[in-house]
């Protein structure tokens, strides 16, 4: 044990936040591109139209999306309609899934109903679902590896908190080009500037595996044997499942339910229309209120006999305290209710997040480096392996995620399994990261792939110019603000890279020329 | 309109909260007066009252939940701006002509909400 609660407080500080560190860092920057995702897939889909955000006819929407799902999968067990009504779903989408597993996802054009064509891709949503999926891994595996993960980050906040002396005295305070006091003034400054967000994310996410992580909580009030279920009826009465009936019947004539809908909510305020078992004599139709436009998550439901058009039940966005709570929790933490200047707020608490981990993961091998020229040669190889690790991460994970997007531009349109090659893209490149960071002196591995990263990200837009003809040129000036968004985002992130090269460039010929004319030692 | 009033209001709240530190203080104006420093208390109480302000206005502009989000994005970003021009351009912070642009742009921004809300 260390001597002082502080000092005790400031070893675990250490520990957590290194052991996953690479693991948060992850998570934050593909957490934080997810704030961006329905844009990212729309760039990645470079042939759909220009998501026009205007106010469109429900009713028309509902129909054109029914005609389309009954020459589409007349049999499907389930129909989803999702209508375009925001950033968040911009586009008229036309779901199915029928008894064999089989499914459908198609966009349609609002005009016509014909649904739009565009290239496998894996978009933005995929980049968004790595912060808590991962990639390649069993879900079993990857829920409790990241609950683990997430508990690790709370422990590290709330140490953080703990041992930092000075968080008042040193609020505003940042002192460049000192080594390791800028890395500790920047770790404290993203950190506790950012505080409410990071402890917000953590502990919300936290939120979300709740149940996974607390089984027994449940099996408390409600039993073990089928507890679970039960006390998801509760708390969920709107997933309650039904099955299947034997006989056919016809549907309902949806526009009765859609008046209703309206007479409930206004006109144009539904969000999307479920339908379980079409043509069947259990079908169940749900309607959804538009996305929240506050951090409650939920939206209302009406839920409707599919066959006689009965409404069954109507189930309000706030329902008890307990799950409004958790409600508010997972909507402030996916952010969805964010209009553009608060989503930049969050785009930008994100990013500080992502600075103070990779901050702190610098902290740790400049720290130990210093006493390593001192004494303990024995610690070095761990030092090395540190810094390697912190290379392959830190700068090649966005080269990566920069290669993801080379990939969706570059893969030819009718390779197979192109959406999946999109990711393997990324992951390759990330490995040859890695061995790159391996085999190079530290200094050139951070400078080589700062470069890199400054390359790959500033032909982006070119890239964008030759494969497509939605380039800055074009898209500035039809207000396409999504391309332009995503281009010049694009040359930020290659200039900062480019500044961090120069940077770092000019440190290693500064402490070059500091050695050269130090006088030989006599031995 | 409104959401750059509460950022530049969580902005002035922020300059004169480390304008009322010392360290920073003799950095920003080395050839200051010191009233800020005189009136270390006052000052911080109209620097929290700026920050109060923002948040109030963001809750007027949306709700309470979705203004008080905004309210703390507002605070942490207005907050590393002028924590990174303490070190880059203390100077600045600390020149008449900062003051004069704040309160000038705070002036416009309310009169252009008053009269467009």
């Amino acid at each position: 044990m260390k001597a002082t609660f502080r000092q005790s407080m400031a070893w675990l500080h250490t520990w957590a936040g290194l052991i996953l560190g690479w693991v948060l860092y992850f998570m934050f920057v593909t957490g934080t591109a997810g704030y961006l995702d329905t844009e990212i897939d729309r760039w990645m889909q470079p042939e759909l139209p220009v998501a026009s955000e205007a106010k469109n006819d429900d009713r028309r929407a509902i129909q054109l999306g029914l005609s389309w799902l009954n020459k589409q999968a007349p049999d499907a067990q389930r129909w989803f309609i999702s209508l375009p009504q925001d950033r968040n779903s911009p586009y008229l989408r036309a779901l199915w899934s029928d008894a064999d597993g089989e499914t459908g996802d198609d966009q349609l054009d609002i005009a016509s109903g014909n649904p739009l064509n565009a290239r496998d891709s894996a978009g933005g949503q995929l980049l968004y679902q790595m912060h808590w999926q991962l990639h390649y891994l069993p879900r079993v595996f990857t829920n409790w590896f990241i609950t683990i993960v997430t508990m690790f980050m709370f422990i590290a906040i709330v140490t953080g908190i703990i041992i930092h002396k000075n968080i008042f005295k040193d609020f505003f305070t940042f002192r460049r080009g000192k080594g390791q006091r800028s890395w500790l003034d920047t770790h404290n400054l993203m950190s506790v500037l950012s505080l409410p967000f990071q402890l917000m994310i953590t502990y919300s996410g936290l939120i979300f595996v709740m149940f996974i992580v607390m089984p027994l909580l449940i099996a408390a009030f409600y039993g073990g044997d089928n507890g679970r279920d039960r006390f998801f009826e509760d708390i969920f009465p709107d997933s309650v499942q039904i099955d299947k009936a034997e006989q056919p019947a016809a549907l309902v004539n949806v526009n009765q339910l859609i008046a209703s809908a309206e007479s409930h909510w206004g006109k144009n305020n539904i969000g999307y229309v479920d339908i379980n078992y079409p043509g069947n004599a259990h079908a169940r139709i749900t309607f959804g209120g538009k996305n929240s436009q506050s951090p409650l998550r939920n939206s209302p439901k009406l839920i409707f006999d599919g066959v006689s058009g009965d409404l069954l039940h109507e189930i309000p966005a706030r329902s008890s305290a307990a799950r409004a709570t958790r409600d508010v929790f997972l909507g402030l933490h996916e952010g969805l209710f964010a209009g553009p200047f608060l989503r930049v707020l969050y785009l930008l608490s994100g990013l500080m997040g992502t600075l103070m981990i990779a901050s702190g993961l610098i902290l740790w091998t400049s720290k130990r480096r210093q006493r390593l020229t001192k004494n303990r040669p024995a610690s070095a190889k761990g030092v090395a392996l540190v810094e390697r690790l912190n290379i392959g991460t830190i700068i090649g994970l966005p080269i990566a995620i920069a290669a993801y997007f080379w990939a969706n531009r570059l893969l030819p349109l009718d390779f197979i399994n192109r959406a999946e090659w999109e990711a393997h893209v990324m992951f390759i490149v990330w490995s040859v990261m890695f061995l790159h960071a391996a085999f190079r002196p530290f200094q050139k591995a951070w400078i080589e792939q700062s470069g890199m990263a400054a390359l790959v990200f500033l032909l982006l837009p070119v890239l964008n110019a030759l494969t497509t003809d939605r380039h800055l040129a074009q898209s500035l000036p039809a207000g396409d603000w999504v391309f332009v968004g995503f281009d010049l985002s694009m040359l930020a992130l290659g200039l900062f890279f480019a500044g961090l090269m120069f940077k770092l460039t000019k440190q290693q010929s500064a402490k070059v020329d500091v050695l050269a004319s130090r006088k030989p030692v006599q031995v | 309109m409104s959401n750059l009033l509460a950022f530049l209001l969580a902005y002035a709240g922020m300059t004169v909260l480390s304008l009322s530190m010392r360290r920073h203080y003799q950095t920003a104006c080395p050839h200051g007066s010191g009233f800020m420093l005189k009136y270390q208390r006052p000052a911080r109480i109209i620097g929290l009252l700026f920050l109060l302000l923002a948040l109030q206005l963001s809750i007027v502009h949306h709700d309470a939940g979705t203004g008080s989000v905004m309210w703390f994005g507002h605070l942490t970003i207005a907050a590393l701006t002028i924590a990174i021009m303490h070190s880059y351009r203390p100077l600045w912070l600390g020149h008449f002509f900062h003051r004069l642009i704040l309160v000038g742009l705070l002036l416009i921004i309310s009169l252009f909400n008053l009269v467009w809300m």
